[in-house]
Formats: structure tokens, C-alpha cells, sequence
């Protein structure tokens, strides 16, 4: 049944009971207006609670949007931050990397320095070893020599006058030995 | 005796969780009773002992059940509760002798201790017409005072006056507005109601009809309340009054309840037919239940 079925229904028992008549069509309108004012008082105050709610609703939504965009202003200085960051960090970096390079040259410079002053102390190990057995060598030579000198003057010594040539001759060979001693 | 009438649906366990109290309280009164459970097509099987078990077949609602139970009593005085309801050791005897000190009181109802109170009682009621309606308000106090009717959940009454009366009319079943209207015919024939907060019942709250959905509550409940003025309203121009809000309601009152509610009301007003014009007016009436 519609809206105006009902109405149709209402005013037809009004008027087969008399009602629309006189006091009693006064009180039918003083109530239908009286009621209409309340139903739309409550509605007025339904929908002013649903306003108010609403607004509120609204107001802590911009609240929120006011919120989220001061986080978002934070985020992005703080993002602007981290990119100033990581490009400090980036150069510090290359930075680092550049100086490890050059100690990792510096090293193999040292350790090639440190492979030629090892080789070096080889050679000269080996040159004073080659020295000293030169030199041992030549105090063996020296002492034969030596010992041949002394048994030549031993020799001389013992010779006499009448050997006087050969004694001569046999220093003169002793001579001639010490010279080519001595270079 | 004192018959107690405690219609339900099927509600066992409910039965049994409440009725050990009105047992107890109508011990407490000293007089004789008996409790009529009755089964309004829940297919109950057995009630708590001692109660008898009355069954109808099928559902007809809160005042057929009841007056299905009183048919059935035998004290004079009824005793009418729902199957949610707890009482004291004194509720009866207190309600018992508030309603034998005075003959022209009709029915007794306790202060109802009910979640369903906005003043934590239920019990005491007073109407006014207001744009075009009559409107009830809760009327708590401390003292008795006269009501506009007993709240069908708890009250004690005379079974001579409630036979007298007609008992609840099933033009309103399932629910709602019977208790109402049969406070209104006792206070129209000379008899009153009177709220007695001395005595007190504890009430959980629409434990049968919530099982109903809400549209279909709000529906009952607007059909019922144009049925009592329908049914009720004697003067010409209070009816006007009524049906112009009603024509309001249809006008600016989107709810399709309220709309179902009064057309199913006027296809019941038109079987039923307005009450015969005798005894106190509505202003007499209105004027002896004023809020307390």
C-alpha cells in the first residue's frame, strides 16, 4: 500500500466517522500539524546530530590530511637527508677507495724495493763470500809465498861465501817472486 | 488462592531458572496457589514441578496464552508473569494486601526492576495525549500511586474482574499494547491500577518477543498502539486528533513499520469496531494517572 493508499484509508474512516467537520476537523489539523512538527523536529534534530557528526568526521579527517602532509614534508627532508648522506658517504668512499689504491701500490712498490734489497743483500752476500774466499785464497797463496821466502833466506843463510852467485841468483828469484806478489 | 499464569514459548530453561522464586513468593504470601504454565506452540513437553502445563497448539501470542491460563485457574486472584521474570519472598504477599485493601483497585504491579526502564522501573506508567497520541511515560516512586496499567510482565489482579474485562483482547496479538488497554478498560469501568514499589520483581527483558526482528517489533508495536485508539478513544475529537497524526505519520514519516503498522490496524479496526461509549471519559482517565 502507498503513501497516499493510506492517507485515502485515514481520511475515509475520518469522514465516516464525522470527523472532518467542525471541532473535530479543527483538532484533525491541529494534531496532523502538531505531529508534523514533531516528526520533523526529531528529523531537523536527527539530522543536526548527523550534521554535527559528520563535521566532526570531516574535521578530524583534515586533521589527519594536515597530519599526514606535515609527516609527509618530514619524510621527504628527512629522504633529502639521507640522499645528502649517502652521497657524502659515496664520495667518502671513493674517496677511501682511492687512497686504498695507492697503499696497495705502495706496497707492491715496497714489496718490490724490499725484492730488490733482498736480491741486492743475495748479490752481496754472494760477492762477500766470493771476497772472503778470494781473500782466503790469497792468504793461503800469501803464506805459501811466505813460507817460500823464508825457506829461500833459510836457504841463503845457510849458503856460503863461495856461494855467493848462487846466493845472489836465488834472491834475485826470491825479488823477482815478491814483485810478482806485489803486482 | 492466588493462580500465577506464566505464558511461554517453548522457554524451558528459562522456566526453570525463574520460577523457583515465584514458587517461593507465593509460599511466602500464605495462601494458596497453584502456576499454570502455559505453552503457547513451543512444544513443551513437561514444566517445572509444581506448575501445570497448559499447551496450545499453535502460537497466538502473549494475551491468548494468558487468558487461554486464566480460563483455566482456580483462585480468585491472578497472578500474570512472563516466563523472564524473578521475584522476592515478599513480591506476592506485598502485592496480595495492596490489592485486598481496596476493592476498586483492579490490578497490582510491582516497582519492575528491568533493563528496558530508562528509571530502572518499569512498573509504574502515566499517559498523556500529545499531537494527537497518547503517549506513556515511565512514573517511577517511592510510594504507591495509581498507573495508567499493569505492565503485562508482573502484576496481580482479581480473575472476577479480569473475566469481567474480557481479558486481554487478541485483537493486539501476538504483542503488545494489551496490558495497556486492559488498564485503560478498568480504569474506564470505575476500577484503578496502582503501582505498589514496595514490592518488587526482576525483569530480564523482552526474552520472547526478542526474537523477533526489529522492523517487525516496530511494526507490531505501531499497529497496537493505532488499535488502542482505534479501539479506545470515545470522544469525536480526540479520535480526530488521532487520525490527523496518523495522517501526519504517513505524510512525513518515511519509516515503512509505521506505514505497515497502521494499515494493518485499520484492516483490524475494521473486524473489531470501536468499544461501546460507557463509563469514565478519556480526560477522566488521563486525569487520574498523572505522572507521579
Amino acid at each position: 500500500m502507498t503513501k497516499a493508499d493510506l492517507l485515502h484509508d485515514l481520511l475515509d474512516l475520518a469522514r465516516r466517522e464525522d470527523l472532518l467537520e467542525g471541532e473535530n476537523l479543527e483538532a484533525f489539523v491541529r494534531a496532523l500539524r502538531e505531529r508534523a512538527s514533531l516528526i520533523l523536529d526529531e528529523r531537523v534534530r536527527t539530522a543536526e546530530v548527523d550534521n554535527a557528526w559528520r563535521k566532526e568526521a570531516m574535521d578530524g579527517l583534515q586533521e589527519r590530511v594536515r597530519g599526514l602532509e606535515a609527516e609527509n614534508t618530514w619524510r621527504r627532508e628527512t629522504v633529502a637527508a639521507l640522499e645528502d648522506a649517502v652521497q657524502h658517504l659515496g664520495e667518502e668512499k671513493a674517496a677511501q677507495e682511492e687512497a686504498l689504491r695507492r697503499l696497495v701500490e705502495d706496497k707492491a712498490a715496497q714489496e718490490e724495493v724490499l725484492r730488490r734489497l733482498v736480491e741486492e743483500k743475495a748479490s752481496i752476500e754472494g760477492e762477500r763470500q766470493n771476497a772472503t774466499h778470494a781473500h782466503d785464497t790469497l792468504l793461503v797463496h800469501h803464506r805459501d809465498v811466505l813460507r817460500q821466502v823464508i825457506r829461500e833466506v833459510l836457504a841463503v843463510s845457510s849458503l856460503s861465501v863461495v856461494q855467493t852467485r848462487q846466493a845472489r841468483r836465488r834472491l834475485l828469484a826470491l825479488v823477482e817472486l815478491l814483485r810478482a806478489e806485489a803486482g | 488462592m492466588i493462580s500465577a499464569i506464566v505464558p511461554t514459548v517453548g522457554a524451558l530453561e528459562r522456566l526453570d531458572r525463574h520460577l523457583p522464586s515465584v514458587f517461593a513468593s507465593l509460599g511466602g504470601s500464605g495462601q494458596e496457589w497453584e502456576v499454570l504454565v502455559v505453552d503457547d506452540g513451543g512444544g513443551l513437553d513437561r514444566a517445572p514441578v509444581p506448575a501445570r502445563l497448559l499447551s496450545r497448539p499453535v502460537t497466538g501470542g502473549y494475551g491468548p496464552a494468558v487468558n487461554t491460563g486464566a480460563a483455566a485457574a482456580s483462585g480468585e486472584l491472578l497472578l500474570i508473569l512472563n516466563d523472564d521474570v524473578e521475584l522476592e519472598p515478599s513480591t506476592v504477599g506485598v502485592l496480595q494486601a495492596a490489592l485486598s485493601a481496596d476493592e476498586r483497585v483492579f490490578a497490582v504491579a510491582p516497582r519492575i526492576v528491568s533493563p528496558l526502564a530508562r528509571c530502572g522501573d518499569e512498573g509504574g506508567k502515566s499517559g498523556a495525549l500529545r499531537a494527537g497520541l497518547l503517549e506513556i511515560e515511565e512514573s517511577p516512586a517511592d510510594t504507591r500511586h495509581p498507573t495508567l496499567y499493569a505492565v503485562g510482565c508482573c502484576f496481580l489482579c482479581r480473575r472476577e474482574d479480569f473475566r469481567d474485562l474480557g481479558g486481554f483482547d487478541d485483537v493486539y496479538a501476538p504483542f503488545f499494547w494489551e496490558d495497556v488497554d486492559l488498564g485503560y478498560r478498568a480504569w474506564r469501568s470505575g476500577r484503578a491500577c496502582l503501582h505498589v514499589p514496595e514490592a518488587r520483581c526482576h525483569h530480564e527483558g523482552s526474552a520472547t518477543i526478542g526474537a523477533r526482528s526489529m522492523v517487525e517489533r516496530q511494526q507490531a508495536f505501531h499497529r497496537s498502539a493505532a488499535l488502542f485508539h482505534l479501539r479506545n478513544l470515545q470522544r469525536p475529537a480526540l479520535r480526530a486528533g488521532a487520525l490527523g497524526a496518523w495522517a501526519a505519520q504517513a505524510l512525513f514519516d518515511g519509516r515503512p513499520a509505521i506505514g505497515e503498522g497502521l494499515v494493518e490496524a485499520l484492516a483490524r479496526f475494521a473486524r473489531a469496531g470501536r468499544r461501546r461509549p460507557e463509563g469514565l471519559s478519556d480526560e477522566e482517565i488521563l486525569a487520574r494517572v498523572p505522572p507521579a
